[in-house]
């Protein structure tokens, strides 16, 4: 006897191709547009390249299962970057919990070090170091609105992804730019 | 120069990572479900296993030893009730483990808040563990010490008794310890996300 798949199999099947195949693309879309935006994230959040790498690894797994849920309501690169820093946060607070009191907000951040070095040539290589300094040292919040604020988002996409009010994003993007341009203007007033 | 300008133009090597390197990975997650229903499902057949030989066992068996026939029904009955627990833990931790899978598709809503409601939900898990793990055997546990004080004629019959007494308090014991620990550090991640954005809301 041979027994041939219902219709309504099938039909499941192929919708639930359908759904996996989407999901597939959406991934490779996402992949490929904020590919080196998330390198740059997962560089903020883990400073080890090994387990940056993990790190790495794990936010494009993360991103491609929750796409199965992805329902357009927000823009592909929001979901994302929710994903991506939730994936970060999540890593950050598995294997630095021991120097979670060492974090700061981005109001009681103590002020950095001036480390400027005497080579002109080594600029830009010291500003992205101390600007690495400051990111480190700030808690999951703040650290996502200035990693967000840096890859050019805008105040409401930033609040999309992190969940705060306009006003709070608000208050905290002022006192980045106050933070980055009291950094940068020394540094190029040097 | 600014601090956009610095950070955009970093130079990163961009690590190549493939779709099936991705599905691959996603297969491995929530692998410690899977254990938890392993260990369950090969409980559950090693119980069957034991069930099947003394309660199905040939009788001769039991007559080589010179159990008692008292005895005998009550090892059945205890490794009978003993499988039915194994059976039911197991179906519990499938269920509650496909609840927790579904959920988390679900919670992509606000970074911290989704991570903070998965750490609930697994910290409720493993504290409410004990509720619904615990009453299963014990049934089998009152069973095999009862019968034991009931028709056990052998000598040193209370020292048994307590040995085999104190031995199932601390397999309880040692489940809910074990439980609790999992909760607790699950609580205290939990309190450290709270010190961590209390500053945002």
């Amino acid at each position: 006897m041979i027994f041939l798949p219902s219709k309504p199999d099938l039909a499941a099947t192929s919708a639930t191709e359908a759904v996996e195949t989407a999901r597939d693309e959406r991934y490779l879309e996402a992949a490929a547009l904020y590919g080196v935006q998330l390198v740059r994230m997962a560089r903020a959040y883990e400073a080890d390249p090994s387990r940056r790498q993990d790190l790495l690894q794990d936010v494009h797994v993360a991103i491609w299962r929750s796409l199965l849920t992805f329902d357009g309501r927000c823009s592909l690169r929001t979901w994302v970057f929710r994903v991506a820093h939730y994936t970060a946060t999540k890593h950050m607070l598995a294997n630095r919990r021991v120097r979670l009191h060492e974090m700061h907000t981005l109001d009681d951040l103590p002020d950095i070090e001036d480390e400027r070095s005497a080579s002109a040539s080594a600029v830009e290589a010291d500003s992205l170091q101390r600007l690495l300094t400051l990111i480190e040292r700030l808690k999951p919040l703040d650290r996502q609105v200035i990693l967000m604020y840096l890859e050019d988002f805008s105040a409401e996409a930033i609040g999309e992804v992190v969940g705060l009010s306009p006003s709070n994003i608000a208050t905290k993007i002022h006192r980045v730019k106050k933070l980055l341009a009291t950094m940068f203007h020394e540094r190029n007033g040097q | 120069m600014n601090g956009n300008t610095v950070w955009q133009s970093q130079t990163l090597e961009v690590p190549r990572i493939s779709l099936q390197y991705v599905r691959r990975q996603a297969e491995r997650l929530n692998s410690d479900i899977r254990r938890e229903l392993r260990f369950g499902i090969f409980g559950t057949v090693l119980s069957a296993l034991g069930c099947g030989f003394l309660v199905l066992g040939p009788a001769p068996g039991w007559s080589i030893v010179g159990v008692p026939a008292p005895i005998v029904l009550v090892v059945q009955l205890t490794a009978l009730l003993s499988f039915l627990a194994c059976g039911y833990l197991t179906i519990q931790i499938q269920r509650r483990g496909k609840l927790q899978l579904a959920a988390e598709h679900e919670q992509v809503m606000q970074s911290l808040q989704a991570y903070r409601t998965a750490l609930e939900r697994r910290r409720d898990h493993y504290a409410s563990a004990w509720r619904w793990s615990f009453w299963p055997v014990l049934p089998g546990m009152i069973i095999i010490l009862g019968g034991d004080l009931l028709f056990d004629e052998r000598p040193h019959k209370w020292l048994r008794l307590s040995l085999a007494a104190l031995v199932c308090a601390l397999a309880l014991l040692v489940g809910g310890w074990v439980s609790f620990r999992k909760s607790a550090g699950f609580q205290r991640e939990i309190d450290a996300l709270k010190t961590l954005d209390q500053n945002g809301n």
